[in-house]
């Protein structure tokens, strides 16, 4: 079988012409696909954020300097965003760790700092162990009315679920993140506080 | 605050080396680890070798990253392939180099290079330095130079020592009495799995 | 048609890529917890492997012998990227399981390994062959390490969010199965039994392990 010689600028053109048919086969997928995928997370965000905000009608994404803010108060706690439910409250997205890496999830606390829900966008947790953490259904309800302006004390009635400890303490830094948040940042703004 | 970065590196380094081992925690980079540690010497070559060229390949990249995919806005959809061209020229480069220029270090570990092209240890840390949390670990935000530097090395160290740690066993199970249909291959994956039962074990220490 | 059917064939047993030559174990191992996962994980091999197999297949006169592992890697990541950007916009959940192991594919042995070995000195008609023969060969022993680890683990087997199989909820099932642990000695034992069972039809015990041995002819 004949096979083209390796001239320098024959190889040269080999790995040229591949790279460019791959940088534009590459470019036309994003194109067709970023919208759809835009659109997934915007839906996903959206789901979890109604769901730990039922009260919540519509939700507007605050500044820049709020989360930079937030951050501060997070410590070593992923901030994603913070949407500002009108009177209904806050939704606050964090991203703890657990055991299979960050799990983004929504904290909504009301105006009156009681924690309203809390949802978990995605995880990557083991399944059938860490997953119990979105499984289990009397989880998640658990964090419900608890102080946000005074977490430290609330999450002394924290109950892991047993064989899923990392995850389950995971999704409680979060809580305990959103609540720092809420204390040190939020309760101090005008936004949600009126009834 | 200087004893504060000082702890939080320290904790980025165990954290990368023992807690989240890449090897026998996270399952990244298998095939060296089964296909080298038959002898104790190659693991020795194989774990320098990688320590050489993860540190190179993850600065080249987070380099390549920060100067030219990300501000051009294309990085979410040409990483891999540049990533992964660029460690190719990289560890062919050296390769070239070390043996013109360290005959010595280039005997020594040589012939690990080209394969370690294709280990997908070297790939995943060089991407988790520039998207972090993409592959589990303890990073809130992206990395910095600095912090990439230790994050890799100790990837690459914690890559190292379950190598040559899984090469001793191997050794000794050289002469141990296993039935005949489990010797070699099968024997050395149970092995494994008992190893990796130790890892698990450090899971949450420091509260990583 | 009968050279075809045996090239298909050998990736499915006498050099399935997993139990005899074991490559591409990383990805096996890691994402076996979820049959899910492994499935589609499954399908992305195969269409990445056929799909690369089939251009480096064709194009296999035009390219250099000098350049052709870069060639090979900027093909297989250009469909490891699509397989990518498509999964994330369709099937989320499974994208977000998968994670970092979708982009992994590209340094997976078996496709970069197939190239060489395989697609680059063959025609594309057995390249297709020994692409979908390897890939679906790949598939089968991932979906059934899955098979396992699912339903002996947490007692169900979930798929798209239909439960297939599913114990009453009092089981609680080995933990161990799974975390990584579990995944290796399984997977021990099933090389074992592949290999019992090669020993049983041939009369002798194949081990062919080829480990990622890529030679670079370049430089």
């Amino acid at each position: 079988m004949s096979r083209m010689a390796s001239t320098p600028a024959r190889m040269v053109l080999a790995v040229v012409v591949t790279c460019t048919a791959s940088a534009a086969a590459l470019t036309f997928t994003y194109e067709v696909t970023k919208d759809r995928i835009a659109e997934q997370e915007r839906l996903a965000r959206e789901k979890a954020l109604n769901e730990a905000l039922p009260e919540a009608t519509e939700f507007t994404e605050m500044d820049e300097n709020m989360l930079v803010s937030a951050r501060e108060s997070a410590g070593e706690t992923r901030v994603d965003a913070i949407f500002d439910a009108g009177g209904a409250g806050w939704g606050v997205l964090v991203a703890p760790r657990g055991y299979g890496g960050p799990m983004p999830m929504v904290v909504g606390v009301d105006s009156d700092g009681k924690v309203t829900g809390v949802m978990i966008i995605t995880q990557n947790e083991t399944p059938g162990l860490g997953t119990k953490i979105v499984t289990d259904e009397s989880f998640l309800p658990q964090f419900r009315g608890w102080d946000a302006s005074d977490v430290d004390t609330a999450v002394k009635a924290f109950d892991a679920i047993s064989g899923a400890t990392k995850s389950s303490g995971g999704v409680r830094k979060g809580v305990v993140a959103a609540g720092h948040i809420y204390e040190e940042v939020l309760s101090q703004t005008e936004g949600g506080s009126v009834p | 605050m200087m004893g504060e970065t000082l702890r939080n590196l320290a904790l980025l380094f165990i954290g990368a080396a023992l807690v989240n081992n890449i090897l026998l925690t996270r399952f990244i980079g298998l095939c060296p680890f089964f296909g080298v540690s038959g002898a104790m010497e190659t693991s020795v070559g194989m774990a320098g070798a990688v320590v050489f060229v993860m540190t190179l390949a993850s600065s080249a990249t987070w380099v390549f990253w920060n100067a030219l995919l990300s501000p051009l806005g294309v990085g979410d959809f040409l990483y891999i392939p540049a990533f992964i061209l660029v460690i190719a020229a990289l560890v062919q480069f050296v390769e070239m180099y070390l043996r013109k220029a360290i005959p010595t270090l280039y005997r020594a570990m040589g012939i690990y290079l080209p394969l370690i092209t294709t280990n997908c240890a070297v790939l995943a840390t060089a991407t988790e330095a520039v998207k972090p949390g993409f592959f589990k670990m303890n990073i809130a935000y992206s990395f910095g130079f600095f912090e990439m530097l230790v994050y890799t090395v100790g990837v690459a160290v914690g890559f190292g020592f379950a190598l040559i740690t899984f090469a001793a066993l191997r050794e000794r199970l050289e002469v141990a009495p296993v039935p005949g249909i489990l010797k070699g291959s099968p024997m050395a994956f149970v092995t494994a799995g008992l190893l990796s039962l130790g890892y698990v074990g450090l899971s949450g220490m420091f509260g990583l | 048609m009968s050279e075809w059917l045996a090239t298909f064939r050998r990736g499915l047993s006498i050099e399935n890529p997993l139990t005899i030559l074991m490559i591409g174990l990383c990805a096996t191992l890691a994402v076996s917890t979820k049959f899910e996962g492994a499935f589609f994980m499954g399908l992305a091999v195969i269409f990445v492997l056929t799909m690369s197999s089939v251009i480096v297949s064709s194009l296999r006169k035009l390219i250099p012998e000098k350049v052709r592992i870069p060639v090979f890697i900027v093909v297989i990541a250009s469909f490891v990227t699509i397989v990518d950007l498509s999964m994330h916009a369709f099937i989320p959940g499974v994208y977000n399981f998968l994670g970092v192991w979708i982009p992994l594919i590209v340094v997976n042995c078996i496709i970069l390994g197939r190239a060489e070995a395989f697609a680059y000195h063959n025609p594309v008609r057995l390249a297709i062959a020994d692409g979908l023969g390897m890939g679906i060969g790949f598939s089968m022993v991932i979906m059934l390490l899955a098979t396992i680890r699912e339903f002996v683990g947490s007692g169900e087997i979930v798929f798209l969010g239909q439960k297939l199989v599913a114990l009453p909820s009092a089981y609680q099932g080995p933990g161990i199965m799974l975390l990584f642990p579990g995944a290796f000695i399984l997977f021990g034992f099933m090389i074992a039994g592949a290999r019992w069972v090669t020993w049983r039809r041939e009369g002798r015990v194949v081990e062919t392990s080829q480990h990622c041995t890529i030679e670079e002819g370049a430089s």
